[in-house]
């Protein structure tokens, strides 16, 4: 794995052609083992810098992600995806969620049993849409969790106990983690580097 | 097992398990065994048209609500919402998820038709019917038709909201509809002989709605209802013979175009 997990100078995140810039100006440089917690008001583009790193919404700069540029198919497979919000297919289980991820990273199915037990989700074979919010936050930490990834980024990662213990033991065997919080709690102590954002630029 | 196949088998079990799925599924059924009871009260032709008219209407009412919500929800919500961008970030190539998300809908209303025809056969031999194998091929063209219709709905969901590629996709499949019966009413001569080149340019080029022996018959007798009226023109009643199959390989042709053009234009999507 390169030392440099991370390397982004004046990332643009514009999410409809001719449409305002969510995001302009930022670096970001996350070496392995090592942490980086973004923070800022609703609307600052936390999730946008998440995205364009991830290479799921249109970047622009110069951004480089385990030596590849964002969005290659390889290098995400090396990349745990925690999102915000609820973002699962209706009508599953958390299990289900969590297996297919596992599934398509190339992983056994054990794995994400593995990776729900880690992150302490207590009703896995409920269907997504009946599941409590705290669930979904920690089965969305389940499918960052499954198979190890080299980077972790979580978007708004509630902090569970599982949470700091899983970004402890990223970090300890040498993964980066990458993650946004508006309430970031004891995160910033865990991560230990760390950047505002305003109006999606650097506060 | 590849990432298309997994995708599309998670998006197929999803979508059965939503309510408003297995509701139009259910209705579907319901109304062709309403119509069986209502052929069964019925002798002879009569109830043998009776049980096919209702049986088609089903297919191509319900049908077209089913293959409209399941392409018209390919992309649009779950792109923004986190679904798609969860699936692609696992390293899957947004192709390959693109056409896992098209084949799970797919397997859907494959399942749906089939189900339907299932139905309508058990439900035509316990009135005393047989199977009804014209009522089989039926079925299968208008599968045809609703592949057509998911597709289209499926490539609007790229840029447009679910309502509106949902209505795009039904005008196109209405379009495609007129576009046979005017071609028919051509080649009737029933039509000024100005306008037959550009309605068979047309013909050539777009899609053409597949329709089955059975409706064409049942077409040209006037007893297709809700099916398939009657087309009369200037007072005319002209035949809209059925399909060949050549007509079928085309329209099967722009499925297969409208699925790539989908998955080739949520490339450049973005995804939250």
């Amino acid at each position: 794995m390169p030392d440099t997990v991370v390397r982004a100078r004046a990332i643009q995140v514009r999410y409809r052609r001719g449409g305002a810039l969510a995001v302009s100006g930022v670096n970001l440089d996350l070496r392995a083992g090592a942490g980086l917690l973004i923070t800022g008001a609703s609307g600052s583009g936390k999730s946008s810098v998440l995205r364009a790193v991830l290479g799921l919404a249109g970047p622009g700069g110069e951004i480089s992600v385990l030596g590849a540029p964002p969005g290659d198919p390889a290098t995400l497979r090396r990349i745990g995806w925690a999102p915000q919000s609820w973002p699962f297919g209706y009508g599953l289980r958390a299990r289900e969620v969590v297996e297919m991820v596992a599934a398509l990273r190339g992983q056994d199915p054990g794995e994400a049993g593995r990776a729900i037990e880690e992150a302490g989700v207590g009703t896995p074979d409920a269907r997504v849409e009946a599941l409590e919010v705290e669930d979904v936050r920690r089965t969305s930490l389940a499918c960052a969790l499954v198979g190890q990834p080299d980077l972790l980024v979580l978007d708004d990662p509630w902090e569970f106990p599982e949470t700091t213990a899983a970004i402890r033991r990223a970090m300890d065997r040498g993964a980066a983690v990458l993650a946004a919080s508006k309430d970031p709690g004891g995160l910033p102590g865990l991560l230990g580097a760390g950047l505002h954002l305003v109006d999606g630029a650097p506060g | 097992m590849s990432g298309a196949q997994v995708i599309g088998r998670v998006e197929a079990r999803g979508i059965s398990r939503r309510r408003w799925a297995m509701v139009v599924l259910l209705v579907g059924a319901a109304l062709i065994v309403a119509g069986a009871i209502v052929a069964a009260g019925r002798n002879g032709l009569a109830a043998t048209d009776t049980m096919r008219s209702w049986t088609a209407g089903v297919e191509l009412v319900v049908g077209l609500v089913l293959a409209a919500a399941l392409g018209a929800s390919t992309f649009n919500r779950d792109a923004d919402a986190g679904w798609v961008g969860l699936q692609v970030a696992t390293g899957t190539p947004r192709v390959t998820v693109a056409l896992g998300r098209i084949a799970g809908r797919l397997t859907v209303l494959v399942a749906g038709f089939a189900m339907w025809i299932a139905v309508a056969a058990i439900a035509s031999a316990v009135i005393g019917q047989g199977g009804d194998q014209d009522l089989v091929v039926h079925g299968c063209a208008m599968l045809g038709n609703m592949v057509l219709v998911l597709l289209a709905a499926a490539l609007c969901s790229v840029a447009l909201g679910p309502v509106a590629s949902a209505i795009v996709a039904a005008f196109a499949f209405v379009s495609c509809l007129s576009l046979a019966n005017l071609m028919a009413a051509a080649d009737a001569e029933v039509i000024g002989t100005s306008w037959t080149g550009f309605i068979t340019a047309l013909y050539l080029l777009f899609p053409r709605a597949i329709t089955s022996p059975m409706l064409s018959d049942m077409q040209a007798r006037g007893v297709a209802d809700v099916a398939g009226a009657q087309l009369e023109i200037n007072g005319n009643v002209v035949l809209v013979p059925a399909s060949s199959g050549a007509a079928i390989v085309w329209t099967l042709l722009w499925c297969l175009a409208l699925a790539a053009a989908a998955a080739l234009a949520f490339r450049r999507r973005a995804l939250s």
